[in-house]
């Protein structure tokens, strides 16, 4: 543990290496006994046959989503704590995954989705821009952890009216039904072509939020000190924001509501990079990454038929420790 | 004194939503000088602070650096020449002592760099100048409120700055650390360097600055040596106090003895 704190490449290696096998492992599990090197083959030879099929149509896109996917919800996890200073910061809890899920909603369901592919991500990205925009109105900087609790909370119970709204008035309760699974949060049945539309948003918000990762570092010391060490507080906060509606917005707008992802990551990681909120950025991508990973290879061994959702593991295993925090760090901030 | 001042704050003026915090001030900081800022709380001497170190622009007047404008200058090249120490600064999250001080090379490294050879040994300089080495490796968050002040103060060493500016840096301290920290700043302050500091310990005023200028209501009441401005009548009328003022070989000290008008100021 002591030589990995005082090497962060080795940490950022044995992470990235975890998260190949993992990824691997995830392409090797399926409900179909199939050769994944037979498929990868296949597929890359331009040969169609079943296992090509089930590797390129199934099992990569999958796993891809899971890795960008948890990598994105660790590092705006990571981005969000940093800058609010505040352990209990997280996409989910603070209501952005809602306010990106709302803007994909409403995408689905005026039918501007099938407009344009970019559409789908835009609304998530939105959506997510809008909530952070009222939780930054909303809670001062370095208030205190139940402000901005609470402005999550209101944010979250708006955009949870309006999802029911739009649930409210969907065509048909087949529809409906179909809106509810997407938002319990899952990375099955997508395709290479779900990827292909989430990624740029990803991609642009990993760069604007690794952009500020010295400023990060400066805000340990408080706004008023960053500013004094020439960091321009007001752009970099407006850049890490974006950052996080960006990867955010897309990440929900392919996969729904995957929560705790981006509180329990950061948490677990934060002590082995010295608690430096830069280098924890990087680290905790490859974390959630990896915590995706093995949480979708879970779902798919334990369901039998009915499939369990990625969304319901998370809360079921982040809820509680979201509980286990605020128990630990209550003395801090009351 | 030779040529322009090192950083002069010219007909400086502040209001926040059209109430005046700041009105009409105008001082300079000398090379080789410790300057305290003094007066009664809310007479607006933080706020003159963050004007002078640029965290806040000056609604009316302009601060001018040696002999430009000090807004003209980027953020970076600003960063460089001066370190601000707050009120009651502290770290945020549990970072080591080491870390703290590293974080005064921000402004001098590129986005995406790590620390060079050159930012390792300006850390290691200043830490030993703040005498903080000893507990290098020690959590910043967990120590007493005397050691965290000099791990600041070692933060801000570390940027190598011209002029140092602090915010009641010695508000919350024993007489030991207080001593310390002042000390640090009045070493600090000499050749090129110099100092601004925000004081409420008058006798400590007195003891380290080179000169005071004494804020009332948002405008310089009077300014001058130590001596010149810690008067009877002129803390009478500011912070509405008698005291006993003497001048001895460790130079003025002052003794509030009593209030004098209820409510004041």
């Amino acid at each position: 543990m002591n030589a990995l704190r005082n090497s962060p490449a080795a940490l950022n290696a044995l992470l990235i290496l975890a998260t190949m096998v993992c990824f691997v492992l995830s392409l090797g599990t399926g409900s179909a006994d199939v050769s994944v090197g037979k498929g990868i083959a296949d597929a890359y030879r331009g040969v169609t046959s079943m296992e090509s099929l089930i590797v390129t149509e199934l099992r990569l896109p999958r796993a891809l989503l899971a890795l960008l996917i948890g990598g994105t919800l660790g590092m705006a996890g990571a981005a969000l704590q940093g800058m609010l200073r505040n352990p209990l910061a997280e996409p989910g809890i603070i209501g952005v995954s809602n306010g990106a899920a709302l803007g994909a909603v409403v995408m689905f369901y005026f039918g501007f989705a099938s407009i344009g592919w970019y559409l789908l991500p835009l609304g998530g990205l939105l959506g997510a821009c809008l909530a952070v925009l009222c939780l930054v109105l909303l809670v001062p900087h370095n208030s205190n952890v139940l402000t901005l609790i609470l402005a999550g909370i209101a944010i979250n119970a708006i955009g949870s009216a309006l999802i029911a709204l739009a649930l409210n008035f969907a065509p048909s309760p087949y529809a409906m039904q179909e809106i509810v699974y997407w938002l319990l949060g899952s990375v099955t049945n997508r395709s290479l072509h779900d990827v292909a539309i989430a990624l740029p948003f990803m991609a642009i918000g990993w760069l604007m939020m690794l952009r500020c990762g010295s400023f990060l570092e400066a805000l340990t010391l408080g706004e008023d000190t960053a500013q004094s060490l020439g960091f321009n507080v007001r752009r970099l906060r407006w850049i890490l924001v974006g950052g996080v509606a960006a990867s955010i917005g897309a990440a929900v707008s392919v996969s729904g509501n995957i929560g705790f992802v981006g509180l329990v990551v950061p948490h677990v990681l934060r002590p082995l990079v010295g608690y430096s909120p830069r280098r924890l950025l990087a680290v905790s991508f490859w974390g959630g990454a990896i915590l995706l990973l093995l949480a979708d290879i879970v779902v798919q061994l334990l369901s039998h038929g009915g499939e369990m959702k990625l969304g319901v593991v998370t809360a079921l295993v982040g809820g509680p420790f979201f509980l286990y925090l605020i128990l630990r760090t209550r003395s801090y901030w009351s | 004194m030779n040529g322009a001042a090192l950083l002069e704050g010219k007909s400086l003026a502040f209001s926040v939503d059209g109430v005046a915090i700041l009105r009409d001030i105008s001082l300079q900081v000398q090379r080789g000088e410790l300057v305290g800022l003094i007066g009664p709380n809310g007479a607006g001497k933080s706020t003159l602070l963050r004007l002078l170190c640029g965290i806040e622009p000056a609604t009316q007047g302009e601060v001018f650096w040696q002999d430009c404008a000090f807004s003209a200058l980027s953020l970076d090249a600003r960063a460089r020449q001066i370190g601000y120490l707050t009120q009651g600064a502290k770290a945020q999250w549990p970072v080591s002592v080491e870390r703290v001080v590293a974080l005064g090379r921000l402004p001098h490294r590129g986005l995406w760099r790590d620390n060079s050879a050159a930012d390792a040994a300006a850390i290691e300089q200043a830490m030993q100048m703040a005498e903080v080495t000893a507990y290098r490796q020690r959590i910043a968050t967990t120590l007493s409120g005397g050691e965290q002040t000099l791990v600041m103060l070692a933060r801000i060493f570390a940027t190598q700055p011209q002029l140092i500016f602090a915010d009641e840096p010695v508000a919350a301290l024993d007489p030991y650390h207080q001593l310390h920290v002042m000390e640090l700043l009045r070493a600090h302050a000499q050749g090129e360097h110099a100092g601004v500091v925000v004081l409420h310990d008058l006798s400590l005023a007195a003891r380290f600055c080179d000169r005071l200028y004494l804020l009332n209501h948002g405008s310089i009441f009077c300014c001058g040596s130590p001596a010149a401005v810690l008067t009877r009548d002129n803390l009478r009328t500011v912070y509405g106090i008698d005291s006993r003022i003497e001048c001895s070989a460790e130079g003025v000290s002052v003794t509030p003895t009593q209030r004098i008008r209820e409510g004041h100021p």
